[in-house]
């Protein structure tokens, strides 16, 4: 299962490369156009300068990735079309900032190829970080923000390395494509390097459906603010039990006073849980098994 | 949502803030240009202005002037992205099954058997001992003892000899009727019993959620002893002190721990001292007390041990320091008794 979500992860990043660059391509139409529509103030010297391949760039991947998680357990299509929608406005201001920010590096006669990773790296590090920040109900994992780093300077350096050879295809499809499945697959290993222990919904209507456990806390209930989202269950409440790791034991705690967890069938408030576990929320029952 | 947008804003903050200061830096960066242009120092950098250094004129990715696709067809692209898109989203849909009558299904990691149909005519459980499974489980010998029987498109199970190591909702149970989605402890075999008959759904077993088997046990007179045993009820914070150095257990008042429960008798077990240990025996034949999941009849009991009284989990401990205990003033039970 773990597996199967890396690679899951890093078709997205492929996908998120690849709409970044057909972004790019509109991109370049659109600036024509407004040049040549005679908008004083906006003539092809300025727009020129303005580096909107970053901005597209982090567009298209941010878009991507910040919907991954919801795209993976399947949460309805408007949560993830806002989910989408927020990671393209900050990808995209992340995006402009970092690839500004290696143009400004040469000032310092900085040879571009480095100034270039450098931005890689820091595109890598800032997409992460902000669907860490936006996503996520637990502290922020400084692992997770850096493995995103490791993969945007993975992907630059490929990136590059095409560029040297020639090979990186028609207007850089490749380069662009790789950069991003490096990305997310980073992610995705370090995700799975963490992830030991899993929760299967056993019947109804999400049956068969497993949640990771990759974070040190997450939240349970029927609202899509939730980490891991019980939809089509009874009596299952907006934050319903929090889940957390602590010194290498799986706790859960009920949050409610109105609500119910039962653990093997017993109401608890915060228990320790072990292998094989059956937790029952509402009427939805779940397993706890180490993967 | 309103706290994503709080987030979000707080990120673009953060963001134009770290903007600004790239820009003030570059203001000083210009200065200190001027300072090399105005000594002649350097020749090649002439006339920057600050947009200059702001917008560079250089093309990051420097793409060419005829791109490969028109307006058109990148939109198409970035159309067909997002549709593979929506199908690995649609991928990761649950596969809900539904399936014909009632049946088993094998909940242990790493199997593949999925669904096990029962037949209408009465059968033990036997057959769970023959199924193929990937790993071997131990399971009783006396599965055979273990009936079903139809009642109303459902099924009664019957435990007709109390030493199967059978649990129903983590529960030992001697006879009931199945209902859609209990959970079977079969030995070590976990087994989910499905019933997708319709008129089965209305039969229900009295709900047994909220039901909660109450624990009490006697108040110390005082301070307490290091190396008082001290038994813990699962799910609860309650800490039961083992004050007497013989302590029953069962549901009668006459023990020293009371459980209220269907499952336990009314003199269950006791744990008493042996040394300087702490010793746990079942008192009856017919009931079950277990010691870290097996069914014990007498055993030396450890620090951290789970005992199990019937249907009721203990943690045992030793308490490590001496506590104290409040004096429990003996007016106010007094009082209590002549009000009622």
């Amino acid at each position: 299962m773990k597996s199967i979500r890396t690679l899951y992860y890093s078709t997205l990043g492929l996908l998120g490369g690849l709409c970044s660059w057909a972004l790019m391509q509109s991109g370049f139409h659109v600036f024509d156009a407004l040049s040549a529509s005679g908008i004083p103030g906006l003539d092809i010297v300025w727009l020129n300068k303005f580096i909107y391949e970053g901005a597209l760039i982090g567009l298209g991947l941010g878009m991507v990735l910040q919907a991954r998680v919801s795209l993976w357990y399947h949460h309805d299509l408007v949560h993830i079309m806002s989910k989408m929608f927020l990671g393209a406005v900050v990808g995209s201001a992340t995006g402009l900032f970092c690839f500004w920010l290696g143009h400004f590096m040469q000032i310092w006669h900085i040879s571009p190829i480095l100034s270039r990773l450098t931005s890689w790296t820091l595109f890598g590090l800032f997409i992460v970080g902000s669907t860490e920040i936006l996503n996520s109900h637990s502290d922020i994992l400084w692992p997770r923000i850096i493995s995103g780093g490791i993969g945007g300077f993975i992907g630059g350096e490929i990136f590059e390395l095409l560029m040297l050879y020639q090979m990186s295809g028609p207007e850089h499809l490749y380069g662009l494509i790789l950069a991003g499945f490096s990305i997310s697959l980073l992610i995705g290993l370090y995700e799975n390097r963490v992830t030991s222990f899993a929760l299967r919904v056993l019947a109804g209507k999400q049956e068969g459906q497993i949640f990771l456990l990759d974070q040190n806390k997450f939240t349970l209930g029927y609202s899509s603010q939730n980490d891991f989202i019980l939809n089509g269950y009874a009596e299952v409440c907006n934050l319903h039990a929090h889940i957390y790791k602590k010194d290498n034991q799986v706790f859960i705690e009920n949050t409610h006073a109105d609500s119910e967890v039962l653990v093997n069938y017993r109401q608890i408030d915060l228990q320790a849980m072990k292998k094989g576990d059956v937790i029952k929320i509402g009427t939805a029952q779940l397993q706890y098994y180490e993967i | 949502m309103f706290s994503q947008i709080i987030r979000t804003l707080s990120v673009c903050a953060s963001s134009v803030g770290l903007i600004v200061i790239g820009v003030f830096y570059s203001t000083l960066l210009l200065a200190a240009e001027e300072v090399v242009a105005a000594n002649e120092l350097n020749e090649t950098d002439k006339s920057l202005s600050f947009a200059d250094y702001l917008f560079p004129e250089t093309y990051f990715l420097k793409i060419g002037d005829n791109p490969l696709l028109t307006f058109a067809e990148s939109l198409l692209v970035f159309a067909a992205v997002l549709l593979v898109v929506y199908a690995l989203w649609s991928l990761q849909k649950p596969k809900v099954t539904t399936l014909q009558g009632a049946g088993f299904k094998l909940l242990n990691l790493n199997e593949k058997t999925s669904f096990i149909p029962l037949k209408a005519e009465v059968q033990t459980l036997e057959f769970l001992a023959k199924l193929q499974t990937s790993n071997k489980y131990r399971l009783s010998a006396n599965l055979n003892r273990v009936t079903l029987t139809p009642h109303q498109n459902t099924f009664l199970l019957e435990d007709k000899n109390y030493k199967n190591a059978l649990l129903i909702n983590r529960r030992r149970s001697h006879r009931t009727i199945l209902c859609d989605n209990d959970v079977l402890d079969v030995g070590e075999m976990i087994l989910l019993y499905c019933n997708s008959d319709g008129p089965a759904g209305k039969i229900q077993r009295n709900e047994r959620m909220d039901y909660q088997p109450t624990v009490s046990g006697v108040k110390p007179k005082g301070p307490v002893q290091k190396g008082t045993p001290i038994l813990t009820p699962a799910g609860s914070q309650q800490d039961i002190l083992l004050v007497r150095n013989m302590n029953s257990i069962g549901s009668s008042n006459f023990n020293d721990v009371v459980i209220s429960s269907d499952e336990v008798a009314l003199m269950h077990a006791k744990i008493y001292k042996v040394g300087q240990s702490w010793k746990i025996l079942n008192l009856l034949n017919h009931e079950t007390t277990t010691v870290n999941g097996r069914r014990i009849d007498q055993r030396f009991l450890q620090d951290g041990d789970e005992i199990a009284v019937g249907d009721t989990l203990f943690k045992f401990r030793i308490s490590k320091v001496q506590t104290k205990q409040a004096r429990r003033p003996r007016i106010e039970t007094a009082k209590k008794s002549v009000k009622t």
